[in-house]
C-alpha cells in the first residue's frame, strides 16, 4: 500500500490509477462473493499452525464449507 | 493534528494509530456545506408544494442527513458508550479458525454485513407508506435510522463483539437471566414465523395469475441446482463464473417468461391461483430447509447476492440520471385518517410499523449479534460496519420511496387497494378510485389501467398489493428511460419481481432452517436426540412444525376475505419492531450495568419511542373497536352477524367469507396479544436490572476479559495517511517474517 495521498497518486498517473480501480473491483466482488475463501482459510491455517501442511485440500474444502453450513444455518433477514 | 502510537508487543510495529483530529478551516467548510446540502434537500421537500419536486432532492437531504449522523451522532456513541479499546482483540482475531471466526476486511465485512441485513423488507414497507404522502415517509427513514436503527445495531454489534459473538438470545439470559432469555427465544421464534408468512404473502400477491412471473421464478429452481452441482463437481471455488452463468440464465429465463406470456398453451400451465401458489412455496420451504445447503441454498445465497448489489447500483443509476418528478403529494389525506387502502390506521402509530427496515429493524439485532461480530479485525471498525451498513440500508428504502412516489397516483392507488375494494377488475378500481377513495386529486380510467399492465406484459395490475409489484413497477418507470426504452418496460418489470423473489425466497428457506435449529435446540431440552442435527426423523419433524406455522398464517393471508396484506402487514411490523424493543432494553441494560446511566439516553430514546409506537399499535389492534382496526372488534362484529344469520357484511359475501375472517382476525388478535405481552416482559425485566444497576452504580456485566491485540487494520472505510504509514511497516514486518 502507497503513503501517498490517493487524490496526489491518481494526478500523477491517472491511467494507472484506472487499472488499480478496476482491479480493486475485481478484488473486492471475488471478497464480496466468497470467491477468495480457501485463500482465506490457508492463510487462516498458516496463522494458526505455522505450516500449511495438513490443510485440507481446495475441493474438500469447498465441500466442507456447504456442509458446514447445513450444520450451522445463518439468518437472512428481511 | 496529535498522533499517538499503540504498541502492545516489543518485536511487532504498532497496532493501532489514535489520531486527535483539531478542526481545520478546510474540514469546518467540508461539514458546513455538507449541512447546506442535507438543509437544502430538506427545505425542498418539506415546504415546495404545487410545484415540481425533483428525486435528487430526497437524494440529498438523505444523504446530507446520513453523513452528519455518522460523523457527530455514531461518534458520540463511539466516545462516550462503546469506547472501542485499540488494544484489545476481537473474538475473530483470538478464535480465528478460518469459518465463522475470521478476521475479514473491513470494505469487505461491510459488504456482507449488509448483503445479509438487508432484504425485501426496505422495499415493501416506503411502497405501502407512500399512501400518507411522500414527507412522514422519509423523515422516519433518515431520522428513524439516525436515532433507532443505527445506534441499535451498532450497539448490538459491539456488545455482542466484546461477550465473543453471542447471539441476542444469548446476551438476554445473560444479562436479563433465565426466564428473560426463555422468553426472548420463544419471542424470537414466533417473529421469524411472522415474518417468513407476511414475506410470501408479498411474494405470492406479485405472483398470482401473473404467468410471466410464476415461470420465471420456478426457473430459479433448476438454475440454482445446476449451479450447485457445477460448484460442487465441476468447478469447485468458482463462485464469480458459477454466478455469471446463473445470472445469464436469470436473464434467459425472464425473456423466456415473456414467450410463455404470449403462448396460449404455456400461459395456461402458469396461470396460477393464490393457494396453488402458498402450497408450492409451502412445499419448496420444507425441501429447501432439509436439503443439503449446497444443493440449492447456497447457489441461490450468490445469486441473491449477485442481484442485491446490481440491482440496488442500476436503481441508484436510474433516479440520478432519470431524477424523475414526485407526483405523489407531501402530505395525503391518509396521513390524518385512518382511511388509507394500502394499510389501515392513523400515521401514528402505524407509519412506524410499516417502514420497519430502513428506519429500525429488530430482525438485524439477529445479523448484528452472532455473525458478524465474530468478522471483526479491530473494535474501532464497528462503527462502520454496525451503523454505516445501516445506513446504507436506510438509502435502499429511500430509492424505494421516490420509485413509489414518482408513479402516477391513479396508478399507484389501483395497484395497491386490496381487491375488496376494486373488485379486481380495470373498471371496479377506476370507479373507486374516481368516487370512493377518500382522496382528492387522483383519478384514472380502465384504459389507462390496462394499458399499464400491457406495458409490463401482465393481464392485470389492479389490487396487486404487497409492495412488491409497485416497486417494479417504479422501477420499469425509471429504469426503462435509461436502458431499453418503452419496449423494454416488461423486461424491467420482471426483473424487479424476480429479484423481490429471489431475496424473499432465500429469506424463507434460511428462515425455515434457522427456526428449525432454534426449534430441535428448545426441544432438545426434553429429549437429547432433538441436539443431534444429523438425526433426519428429528431434522424433518421440526421442519415440518416450522413450515406448517408459517404456512397456516400464509394461506389465512392469501385466502383473506379482507385483502390479506393490509391486515397482516401490522402484526410484521409490529413483530419486527417489537424484537428491536427486546434489542433496546438489552442494550439499555448493559449500558446501565456499566455505569455509564447518564448516557442511557441513547439507547433510551430508540426505546421508549418504540415501546409508545408498538404498544400503542398493538392496544389498537386489540382493543380498538373500529373493525377495519381492531382484530377483535372485527372478530366479533364478524360473528355477531353470523350469529344473527346474516350472509354478507360490507364487503364480504356468503358464510363462508364471513366465518374465514372470524377465524383470522382470532389468530391476529391472539398473536398481538401474544407478543405484546412477550415483550413487555422482557422490558419490564431489563428497567428491574437497571434500576438495580443505577441504584449500586454498575453491576458486572458479561464481557470477556482483555486479552492484547497483534494484529493491525484500519478503522474507516478509507485508511488515513498515518493509517497507512503503519500499514506499509506491517508489511515490511511481514515480508521479513516470512524470508526467516
Amino acid at each position: 500500500m502507497s503513503t501517498a495521498h490517493p487524490l496526489s497518486r491518481i494526478a500523477s498517473d491517472p491511467w494507472g490509477s484506472v487499472r488499480a480501480g478496476a482491479s480493486w473491483l475485481h478484488w473486492y466482488l471475488k471478497e464480496i462473493m466468497g470467491e477468495n475463501a480457501y485463500l482465506h482459510y490457508l492463510e487462516s491455517y498458516e496463522r494458526r499452525h505455522g505450516t500449511r501442511e495438513g490443510a485440507m485440500e481446495e475441493k474438500a474444502f469447498w465441500r466442507d464449507l456447504t456442509d458446514e453450513q447445513d450444520r450451522n444455518p445463518k439468518a437472512r433477514c428481511c | 493534528m496529535s498522533v499517538e502510537y499503540i504498541k502492545t508487543e516489543d518485536d511487532l510495529p504498532p497496532v493501532a494509530v489514535v489520531e486527535k483530529p483539531r478542526w481545520t478551516p478546510a474540514k469546518i467548510v467540508l461539514w458546513v456545506v455538507i449541512a447546506l446540502i442535507a438543509g437544502a434537500g430538506w427545505s425542498m421537500i418539506a415546504f415546495v408544494r404545487g410545484e415540481e419536486l425533483s428525486a435528487s432532492w430526497f437524494v440529498a437531504a438523505a444523504v446530507g442527513s446520513y453523513l452528519i449522523g455518522f460523523r457527530f451522532y455514531a461518534k458520540l456513541i463511539e466516545w462516550k458508550i462503546c469506547r472501542p479499546n485499540p488494544k484489545r482483540a476481537t473474538p475473530a482475531e483470538l478464535n480465528d479458525n478460518g469459518r465463522d471466526f475470521a478476521p475479514t476486511d473491513r470494505r469487505v465485512l461491510f459488504g456482507h454485513h449488509f448483503a445479509a441485513i438487508s432484504g425485501a423488507g426496505p422495499l415493501v414497507g416506503p411502497i405501502l407508506a407512500a399512501q400518507m404522502g411522500y414527507l412522514p415517509g422519509t423523515l422516519w427513514i433518515v431520522f428513524g435510522v439516525i436515532l433507532a436503527g443505527g445506534v441499535q445495531d451498532y450497539m448490538v454489534l459491539f456488545f455482542s463483539m466484546r461477550r465473543n459473538g453471542r447471539s441476542l438470545g444469548q446476551m438476554t439470559r445473560d444479562e436479563l437471566g433465565r426466564t428473560g432469555g426463555i422468553i426472548a427465544s420463544i419471542g424470537i421464534i414466533l417473529i421469524m414465523v411472522i415474518l417468513i408468512a407476511v414475506l410470501g404473502v408479498v411474494i405470492i400477491n406479485a405472483l398470482a395469475e401473473s404467468p410471466w412471473g410464476v415461470f420465471s421464478i420456478a426457473m430459479t429452481i433448476p438454475i440454482a441446482v445446476f449451479m450447485g452441482i457445477y460448484m460442487r463437481y465441476l468447478r469447485p471455488g468458482k463462485v464469480i463464473e458459477t454466478s455469471v452463468i446463473g445470472i445469464v440464465l436469470l436473464v434467459v429465463a425472464i425473456i423466456a417468461g415473456g414467450w410463455v406470456h404470449s403462448s396460449p398453451f404455456w400461459s395456461e400451465v402458469f396461470h396460477l391461483d393464490k393457494v396453488t401458489l402458498a402450497w408450492c412455496l409451502m412445499i419448496y420451504g420444507f425441501l429447501a430447509a432439509v436439503l443439503p445447503v449446497w444443493v440449492l441454498l447456497a447457489p441461490r445465497d450468490y445469486l441473491s447476492t449477485f442481484m442485491k448489489i446490481g440491482t440496488i447500483v442500476l436503481l441508484a443509476v436510474g433516479i440520478l440520471i432519470v431524477n424523475p418528478t414526485v407526483q405523489m403529494p407531501a402530505l395525503t389525506e391518509f396521513a390524518f385518517n385512518s382511511e388509507g387502502p394500502a394499510f389501515a390506521g392513523a400515521l401514528f402509530p402505524f407509519l412506524f410499523i410499516t417502514i420497519a427496515c430502513g428506519a429500525l429493524s429488530g430482525f438485524h439485532a439477529l445479523i448484528s449479534s452472532g455473525t458478524t461480530p465474530k468478522l471483526i479485525e479491530k473494535e474501532t471498525q464497528a462503527r462502520l460496519i454496525g451503523y454505516g451498513g445501516m445506513l446504507m440500508e436506510s438509502f435502499v428504502a429511500i430509492m424505494a420511496l421516490v420509485a413509489a412516489i414518482c408513479l402516477d397516483k391513479g396508478l399507484y392507488f389501483a395497484m395497491n387497494a386490496a381487491e375488496p375494494l376494486t373488485g379486481g377488475t380495470v373498471q371496479g378500481a377506476s370507479d373507486f378510485i374516481n368516487n370512493s377513495l377518500g382522496m382528492s386529486g387522483v383519478e384514472t380510467s380502465p384504459e389507462v389501467l390496462d394499458q399499464a399492465a400491457k406495458d409490463v406484459g401482465e393481464e392485470s395490475i389492479v389490487s396487486r398489493t404487497g409492495g412488491a409489484p409497485t416497486l417494479a413497477m417504479g422501477m420499469a418507470h425509471i429504469l426503462h428511460n435509461v436502458f431499453g426504452g418503452p419496449a423494454w418496460m416488461s423486461f424491467w418489470y420482471h426483473f424487479a419481481v424476480m429479484f423481490e423473489a429471489l431475496f424473499i425466497l432465500t429469506t424463507i428457506d434460511a428462515g425455515t432452517r434457522v427456526a428449525r435449529f432454534m426449534l430441535s435446540d428448545a426441544l432438545g431440552n426434553f429429549s437429547k436426540k432433538f441436539r443431534d442435527p444429523s438425526w433426519t426423523p428429528g431434522a424433518w419433524l421440526t421442519t415440518a412444525i416450522m413450515v406448517a406455522a408459517w404456512g397456516s398464517i400464509l394461506l389465512m393471508g392469501v385466502t383473506d376475505p379482507l385483502g390479506g396484506i393490509n391486515t397482516l402487514f401490522p402484526l410484521f411490523g409490529i413483530s419486527n419492531q417489537l424484537l428491536a424493543a427486546i434489542a433496546l432494553a438489552v442494550i439499555f441494560a448493559i449500558v446501565c450495568k456499566m455505569g455509564l446511566a447518564k448516557w442511557a439516553w441513547i439507547p433510551g430514546i430508540p426505546l421508549v419511542w418504540d415501546l409508545l409506537v408498538t404498544m400503542v399499535a398493538s392496544w389498537q389492534k386489540i382493543f380498538s373497536s373500529d373493525p377495519k382496526l381492531g382484530y377483535w372488534a372485527q372478530h366479533f362484529a364478524y360473528k355477531d352477524a353470523l350469529a344473527a344469520g346474516e350472509t354478507s357484511m360490507g364487503n364480504t359475501e356468503g358464510v363462508e367469507a364471513m366465518s374465514a375472517v372470524v377465524r383470522n382476525t382470532f389468530v391476529q388478535g391472539t398473536l398481538s396479544i401474544v407478543f405484546a405481552l412477550l415483550v413487555a416482559m422482557v422490558v419490564v425485566m431489563a428497567v428491574w436490572k437497571s434500576i438495580q444497576a443505577v441504584k449500586k452504580g454498575s453491576l458486572p456485566t458479561t464481557e470477556e476479559p482483555l486479552v492484547e491485540t497483534k494484529m493491525f487494520a484500519p478503522a474507516g472505510l478509507i485508511a488515513r495517511k498515518p493509517e497507512r504509514e503503519l500499514q506499509a511497516q506491517w508489511d515490511e514486518h511481514e515480508a521479513g517474517r516470512q524470508k526467516e
